[in-house]
């Protein structure tokens, strides 16, 4: 900059001039080095300082803030920021993570080491159910509230600006299995498909909610999704996702289809397991055995 | 600005790979815990192209480099770290210039990343290197612990996201070393199988969504153990993997090309013995358009060239 003071580097700062900054050592001829800029060094050297020590303090935690909008792949910044919380053991720093991360999200939204931090924020906020003794305890120190209800919403928000974002429909899916928390997913991913029927993200996922046990998979569930793929096909027919997800529902369901004549929705069948005919699948009505044609013949 | 031209211009690659080996712009500052993968990226575009360096003393250097990312075990009470030892991905933990593997006390926060101690394990095997200063057993220990109760590995000691990327470090760095004591390959096997999705193909862990990138982790790490012959549904996966060209290959369904993808998929079909359904021209004729003025391959026409695309482009054509 042309005019003013430059600014101090961080070791330079008072509240650190008890730590002398490491440097990386190269040896004579380093390879593939980065030429970053010398902030992002100073204070990856008083990092280097503040591990070697063992501190887990709030300016060790605010330390991690600063490298990591330099460097926000930096996987052990993170794992040491895990570090430091988990010993500071408050609430309130935890749930503060979440809009650090949104600060983040907005440089740079596909990122692994944000995603999984992520996931490490909302096991600490959440325990999961079964797991609630293994919950460290922390320091209720704050009255703000965030809900799994607004995770969800969060995570809608992202996939609005990105509706096929690996991480995000990873994330989804792992706080669905972990909470337990499938109803209203179905809605979700036709809400999706209905703007874009070749989200294959969204297949993919409406697909999981199904096969994982979640949903209670019957007659009327199964020839609605077949309806609600040949419907995807209408006017689509090159949509190969819409096909994956058809053939999936025919050949690929875990428990292979016991529809136990339940074929009207109408919970029919004795119910008791035994004696229930598994029906043709032409049963369900022209349009599988067109969509089968098609397929064959495509 | 990009070069349509119908060969890979091998002189201005050469240049962009000298440059990228000694040292990478500050649009790579984000990748500085990497420079080891990078290092691989850079010498295996290298390799590919006849121009690995060939004198001894440039040899030296780069092994030397990557020697002192060794993390070896505390030389007073190897229990310490002894789990968690491998390759760094670089110095960036202050750990000190060692390239002769002396015995050294170990540094808190400290562990090797099983990425990083594939690719070091390839860039000492590419530059010939016998692997004498290697800590066989404490890397293939290392590895082993990193192998959750699914079958899948996570990338660090210290805990860290675990997908089918790590699952494929760590099948390389058993056949790199010749040790399948770094995994339990049932384990192993039957994780990968579980990854088979309704489509044919493998996401990054089970029921996630399948591509390219997953899909080959999965089969190749299913070769190297010699368990090819596990996949599930072996005609689904093929189907899938020749639906992914478009021109040149998508990831995932309904996705643009990136080049990137030509090596996870032509790969793929290539290990499954089906090269034959790939469309090489038109293959080539994406990837030529994605070749840069200054040397080196983008993701998509008229992006930067990066280290990654350039090396997956030529493993790829």
């Amino acid at each position: 900059s042309a005019s003013g003071p430059t600014p101090r580097l961080l070791s330079e700062e008072p509240e650190w001039s008890d730590l002398t900054p490491i440097p990386q050592k190269e040896g004579v001829e380093p390879v593939v080095q980065i030429l970053y800029d010398k902030e992002y060094s100073d204070a990856m050297g008083l990092l280097r300082a503040v591990m070697l020590k063992g501190e887990l303090s709030a300016r060790a935690l605010h330390l991690t803030s600063l490298i990591i909008f330099m460097n926000s792949a930096h996987f052990t910044v993170w794992e040491f920021r895990r570090c430091v919380l988990g010993h500071l053991a408050s609430r309130a720093k935890w749930m503060h993570e979440l809009e650090f991360m949104q600060e983040i999200n907005h440089m740079n939204t596909k990122n692994y080491q944000l995603w999984n931090h992520r996931r490490a924020v909302i096991q600490m906020l959440f325990p999961q159910p079964g797991q609630e003794q293994q919950q460290p305890r922390l320091a209720m120190d704050t009255l703000e509230l965030y809900t799994l209800e607004d995770e969800f919403a969060y995570l809608a928000g992202v996939l609005a600006e990105d509706s096929k974002h690996y991480h995000c429909w990873a994330h989804r899916q792992w706080l669905v299995g972990a909470y337990e928390r499938w109803r209203g997913e179905m809605d979700f991913t036709t809400g999706l498909l209905q703007s874009d029927v070749y989200n294959n993200s969204a297949w993919n996922h409406r697909f999981f909610v199904l096969s994982s046990g979640g949903v209670p998979l019957n007659g009327a569930l199964f020839q609605h999704e077949v309806v609600f793929a040949l419907n995807g096909l209408e006017d689509h027919r090159e949509n190969e996702s819409a096909w994956s997800f058809l053939t999936g529902l025919l050949f690929k369901l875990p428990h292979s289809f016991e529809c136990h004549g339940d074929a009207n929705g109408d919970g029919g069948g004795d119910g008791d397991g035994d004696g229930d005919e598994m029906q043709p699948l032409g049963v369900y009505g022209d349009g599988i055995e067109h969509g089968i044609d098609v397929m064959h013949l495509s | 600005l990009v070069m349509a031209e119908s060969a890979v211009d091998l002189k201005k690659l050469r240049f962009f790979l000298t440059g990228a080996l000694s040292c990478l712009p500050s649009h790579y500052a984000n990748q500085e815990q990497n420079r080891l993968m990078l290092l691989y990226f850079v010498l295996g575009s290298k390799d590919l192209t006849n121009t690995l360096p060939e004198v001894e003393e440039e040899k030296k250097a780069i092994i030397d480099w990557v020697y002192s990312q060794q993390l070896i075990p505390d030389k007073d009470d190897s229990s310490l770290n002894d789990e968690f030892c491998g390759f760094r991905g670089s110095p960036f933990t202050g750990n000190p210039w060692n390239p002769e593997c002396n015995p050294t006390n170990a540094l808190k926060h400290d562990y090797s990343h099983i990425t990083h101690t594939y690719t070091a394990l390839a860039v000492l095997k590419m530059l010939g290197d016998d692997y004498s200063r290697v800590n066989r057993e404490a890397v293939i220990r290392s590895v082993k612990r990193l192998q959750n109760e699914n079958g899948s590995f996570n990338c660090l000691a210290s805990g860290s996201e675990s997908d089918m990327r790590f699952v494929y470090c760590a099948a390389c760095i058993c056949h790199l070393l010749n040790d399948w004591n770094g995994m339990d390959v049932e384990l192993t096997a039957n994780y990968i199988a579980s990854c088979q999705n309704y489509d044919g193909a493998m996401g990054q862990a089970p029921g996630q969504e399948s591509n390219g990138g997953g899909t080959y982790c999965a089969i190749a790490s299913l070769q190297l153990m010699g368990k090819l012959d596990e996949i599930p549904d072996r005609e689904l996966l093929l189907h899938w993997l020749m639906d992914r060209q478009i021109s040149g290959f998508q990831g995932r369904p309904n996705k643009v090309a990136d080049t990137c993808y030509s090596w996870w998929i032509g790969a793929s079909l290539q290990i499954l013995g089906h090269f034959d359904l790939v469309s090489e021209d038109i293959c080539r004729g994406f990837h030529f358009q994605c070749q840069a003025n200054i040397g080196g391959f983008s993701k998509v026409p008229g992006v930067h060239p990066d280290v990654l695309h350039t090396y997956f482009s030529l493993a790829a054509l």
